[in-house]
């Protein structure tokens, strides 16, 4: 009987990745994902040209198509476009982390409390939240940057002030659910302080959830960046952002494809990255996330 | 062994539900309902009582986990029903529980050396290397390798989450502790271990049990004195033989006649069989007079009428119910 | 009792299912008979297969992951694995029926008792089911609803007329199981296959619900796989016990012989663990039932078997016949057996 338990007890990560394994598009996923990391990491030493990520000029090169030189063209001033996809990378993926971490960091606490406390605070957290929650997060994103200046910190603020709702009510029903557990009455009984029971023994059982939520959001949280970005709200010219790129390159299509058609793409493989990569830890964890 | 433990009087626990439109109406749930109980020091007193009957809630608001609505507790002299704060936490460090379910009782996310030495943080300030030592003392006494230390509750079966909670159940040296039916999730090949184990901590540590069940035949084997609930009162309470031997309330027989036994001598304990009638009302309206009234064969017009006395009818045997009064 | 035609024998039932971590080899070579009109307990602890076994017989396995590997389960002379879905369903739906043990998610929430009952009834009948009929959008008038209470009368339910318009949730569980009875009884079956329907009722329901059976066994002449737990029920109830181990058979006999004198060790040490009212003194059974995916070798319950020896963790026990028609699967048996 012991050996059955040692087996099950070492096999727990290897059991884990097994069950991971099945699912190869969560593979796919990861891989997609941390070669992103990678890419934004040593954009300066990956990028054939890294002078051209800002406002360089080359006016005898501009507009030339894919090439040895340039394996994705150049643009409108001769930058080429694969070192300006490459930085891109690195402003989707701080947008991302940036969004995520502010919404996380506003939305859990606010829906741990809602939904431990009760009463008057959950009815004060829960109101508000469902005010946000029902402007479409684009809409409230365009009205705030309208407002503020349009820079990359203010769309990523943007973003941000419209992810938090989502993840207070994510907070707020697992709350409701595990303050029933006997753990819980355990703790209180004991005279446990309340942020401890609180931040200590709820907040801990909500993780596969986040987690899972957290991924498949990177992917949303950068396609709304792009499209800020697109709309011209983010990240200003000469910034390589990727959004912007697939703007700018957008008037000179069908004839000068490769301006929008790379960026496009990169924003496409990074949020596939991220789906794939959250609907296998769904299935891992086996959690429902709406 | 003779002295009060503990003492309750008329100890009510009321839960209020909002119902009709927009909640107006208040809904009184009586789950408890004026209790007397007397416990004595080293002995294990039984609750017993079909799902609904309010074991649970008399259990938690003896040892004030709920906040009694009305009624009295004294322990060990003192009276503990309206006491607040530190004074509180100062008498629930000696009155502690060990839950039914035990899945539910230990965090899914906490390795068990977190789990037992939760009440040590809470209670005292232990250096890290001296919590590890008394929770690993604390393992043993519940016969588990010290090697389960840094397991998650996932790895235990259901046996061994239950000494799990056991042994947090005994982390702060406790003198009462109320078991809320601890084996019912366990086959009985494994109750059998729990229940001797239960029986040798008892020993050891001079503890006092309030062991709650819907198993007669268990509180039978390890009872000094049972307590029949039926829908939040306390219908009959005596010395567990002499409730065996002879038990008056009819639902108490009731109750005896329907245990499943499994060989003839079991059935010569057991009284002539008596089939109960009907279902438990809703504990939300309770008609007026004995609680029992819908579901008795031998009631009596009064029994529809007015409520039953207390009836004193032997040696620490009481009975409430009219036909003894 | 059971001395009359065999109605269900299983042989050599294996049945696995595919996990993530593995096969988990749950039955193996599972070995069963219901006679007519016998009522058989299947008793054994929480995890050992018994509702896998009723699932398969009652071809309510789910596939994948469960797999029957081997074995025939002849019912009434058909091998149900060897049947079509469409002749499965022949031959089940009016010979065989099913109580389950939850009562509470066994009915649909949204219909009432009677519409409920009365589909099954109308099934029953073979009454075609018109579209409009289907969608609850015009109501037969047939004498479904009146048959509904008269079968809720038979199962002892008050105020039938009543309860045939409540929805489940406004039903206590014994009143629930009840009308699942009934729902039961409606084709009137030869076999009841009953999963530790009263494990989630008390005591007093409980001890209705048997005598309830009980009554009905006799009256429609049923033969019964009773599921259970509980010795305690099962000798009340039924003629014959077998005793699982961890998807094996370790040993079958009639309910008195069985308790009074059980062979295998796994069957005393599980009478040996209940407390009893005579306050003899219970002692479990050390371990836990093992884990499936890799199962002790030779026989399942010798990590746990306080008379082990060296040919159980080799040799896997055979079901052997040991007198009083009572089969034991223990080596302790087997070689006296032969004699
Ligand atoms: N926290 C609660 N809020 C409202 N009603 C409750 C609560 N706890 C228990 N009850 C009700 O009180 C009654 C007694 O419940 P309980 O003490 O759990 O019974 P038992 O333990 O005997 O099964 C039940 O009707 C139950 O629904
Ligand atoms: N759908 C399933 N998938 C995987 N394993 C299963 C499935 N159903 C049952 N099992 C396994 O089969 C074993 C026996 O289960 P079961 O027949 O439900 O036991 P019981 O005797 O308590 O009714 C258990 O270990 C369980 O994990
Ligand atoms: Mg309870
Ligand atoms: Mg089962």
């Amino acid at each position: 009987m012991e050996q059955v338990w040692k087996r099950k007890q070492k096999g727990n990560l290897a059991r884990a990745f097994h069950r991971f394994k099945k699912n190869p598009l969560s593979l796919i996923g990861l891989s997609i994902i941390l070669m992103m990391v990678l890419i934004a990491t040593f954009a300066p030493f990956i990028a054939p040209y890294p002078g051209d990520a800002g406002g360089a000029v080359h006016f005898k090169e501009m507009f030339q198509p894919p090439s040895w030189k340039h394996s994705f063209g150049t643009d409108e001033v001769g930058r080429d476009v694969l070192s300006r996809v490459i930085f891109g990378s690195r402003i989707s993926l701080t947008l991302g982390i940036v969004v995520l971490s502010v919404a996380v960091g506003v939305g859990i606490p606010l829906g741990l409390f809602a939904g431990y406390f009760g009463g008057k605070v959950e009815a004060i957290i829960m109101r508000i939240t469902d005010v946000f929650l029902s402007i479409p997060p684009l809409v409230l994103a365009l009205a705030v940057t309208a407002v503020l200046e349009r820079n990359l910190q203010n769309s990523m603020l943007a973003i941000a002030f419209t992810w938090w709702p989502w993840y207070a009510r994510l907070a707020y029903g697992q709350t409701l659910s595990k303050k029933e557990e006997d753990f819980v009455e355990v703790s209180e009984s004991l005279g446990a302080s309340r942020l401890y029971i609180i931040f200590g023994e709820i907040l801990p059982n909500m993780t596969s959830p986040l987690l899972v939520k957290i991924t498949l959001d990177m992917g949303y949280a950068i396609l709304t960046g792009a499209a800020l970005g697109f709309l011209g709200l983010g990240a200003q010219p000469p910034t390589s952002e990727w959004g912007t790129l697939v703007s700018l390159g957008r008037i000179h299509l069908p004839k000068m494809w490769w301006l929008s058609t790379f960026s496009g793409l990169a924003i496409f493989t990074t949020v596939l990255g991220f789906n794939l990569l959250g609907d296998g830890l769904r299935d891992f964890f086996d959690v429902e996330v709406e | 062994m003779n002295q009060l433990l503990m003492k309750t009087e008329g100890l009510c626990k009321y839960f209020f539900r909002d119902s009709g439109l927009l909640g107006r109406e208040q809904k009184v749930l009586k789950a408890v309902d004026t209790a007397d109980l007397e416990v004595k020091h080293g002995e294990t007193l039984a609750l017993v009582g079909e799902s609904g009957s309010g074991k649970t809630t008399l259990g938690k608001t003896m040892i004030r986990i709920y906040k009694p609505t009305k009624g009295k507790i004294w322990f060990e002299g003192d009276e503990i029903c309206s006491v607040e704060g530190d004074r509180l936490r100062h008498y629930r460090r000696y009155m502690q529980m060990v839950f039914q379910d035990p899945t539910s009782a230990l965090n899914p996310r906490k390795t068990v050396l977190d789990i037992i030495s939760l009440p040590l943080r809470t209670y005292q300030n232990l250096p890290r290397t001296e919590l590890r030592e008394r929770v690993k003392e604390l393992l043993e006494m519940v016969e588990l390798p010290p090697d389960f230390l840094y397991r998650y509750p996932h790895a235990l079966s259901a046996g061994q989450k239950q000494r799990v909670g056991i042994a947090r159940a005994l982390a702060l040296n406790p003198k009462l502790i109320v078991l809320d039916e601890p084996t019912s999730a366990l086959d009985v090949s494994v109750q059998a271990k729990i229940l001797a184990l239960l029986e040798r901590l008892r020993r050891e540590f001079q503890l006092t049990y309030i062991y709650i069940s819907h198993d007669l035949s268990v509180v039978k084997n390890i009872s000094d004195r049972t307590a029949v609930m039926y829908l939040g009162q306390i219908v009959e309470s005596a010395l567990t033989d002499n409730l065996f031997e002879s038990p008056l309330h009819p639902y108490t027989r009731a109750l005896l006649s329907a245990i499943p036994i499994i060989s003839a001598e079991e059935q010569e304990v057991i009284p002539e069989e008596i089939t109960l009638v009907g279902e438990i009302p809703s504990p939300l309206d309770v008609p007026p007079g004995c609680n029992f009234a819908s579901r008795c064969q031998e009631k009596m017009p009064i029994c529809e009428a007015d409520e039953p006395p207390l009836a004193k009818v032997g040696n620490d045997h009481y009975v409430w119910c009219h036909r003894y009064s | 009792m059971g001395l009359g035609n065999t109605i269900l024998s299983i042989e050599g039932l294996k049945v696995h299912f595919d996990t993530m971590d593995g096969t988990s080899r749950v039955l193996d070579d599972v070995e069963l008979s219901v006679g007519e009109g016998e009522v058989v307990g299947l008793v054994g602890e929480t995890g050992c297969g018994k509702s896998v076994t009723a699932k398969t017989i009652l071809r309510s396995l789910p596939v994948p992951p469960g797999r029957i590997i081997d074995g025939e389960i002849l019912f009434l002379g058909n091998n149900l694995l060897e049947l079509s879905r469409e002749e499965g369903h022949q031959v089940m739906s009016k010979k065989m029926s099913y109580i389950p043990q939850d009562p509470m998610t066994s009915l649909n929430p949204v219909f009432t008792v009677g519409e409920e009952m009365g589909d099954l009834i109308r099934w029953h009948g073979r009454r075609r089911v018109g579209p409009l009929e289907f969608m609850g959008l015009r109501r037969r008038h047939d004498n479904s609803l009146a048959k509904a209470v008269e079968l809720l009368d038979r199962v002892k339910i008050p105020a039938s007329r009543e309860i045939i318009k409540r929805y489940p949730v406004e039903l206590s569980g014994g009143m629930r199981q009840r009308v699942l009875i009934a729902m039961a009884l409606i084709g009137h079956p030869s076999l009841l296959i009953a999963d530790e329907p009263t494990t989630a009722l008390d005591v007093t329901i409980q001890k209705g619900i048997l005598e309830l059976i009980e009554e009905k066994v006799k009256e429609e002449e049923l033969s019964v796989l009773y599921i259970t737990h509980n010795l305690g029920v099962a000798r009340r109830l039924c003629d014959r016990i077998y005793v699982m181990y961890a998807g094996t058979i370790a040993e079958t006999a009639k309910t008195e012989d069985l308790l009074d004198n059980p062979r295998h060790p796994y069957t005393s040490g599980l009478i040996s663990s209940i407390p009893k009212l005579t306050g003899d003194e219970f002692k479990g059974i050390d371990g836990r039932i093992p884990d499936y995916i890799d199962p002790p070798s030779g026989c399942r319950f010798h990590p746990r078997c306080p008379e082990v020896m060296e040919i159980c963790k080799q040799e896997k026990p055979e079901l052997v016949k040991v007198g009083g028609g009572r089969l034991v699967a223990c080596h302790l048996f087997s070689t006296r057996g032969e004699s």
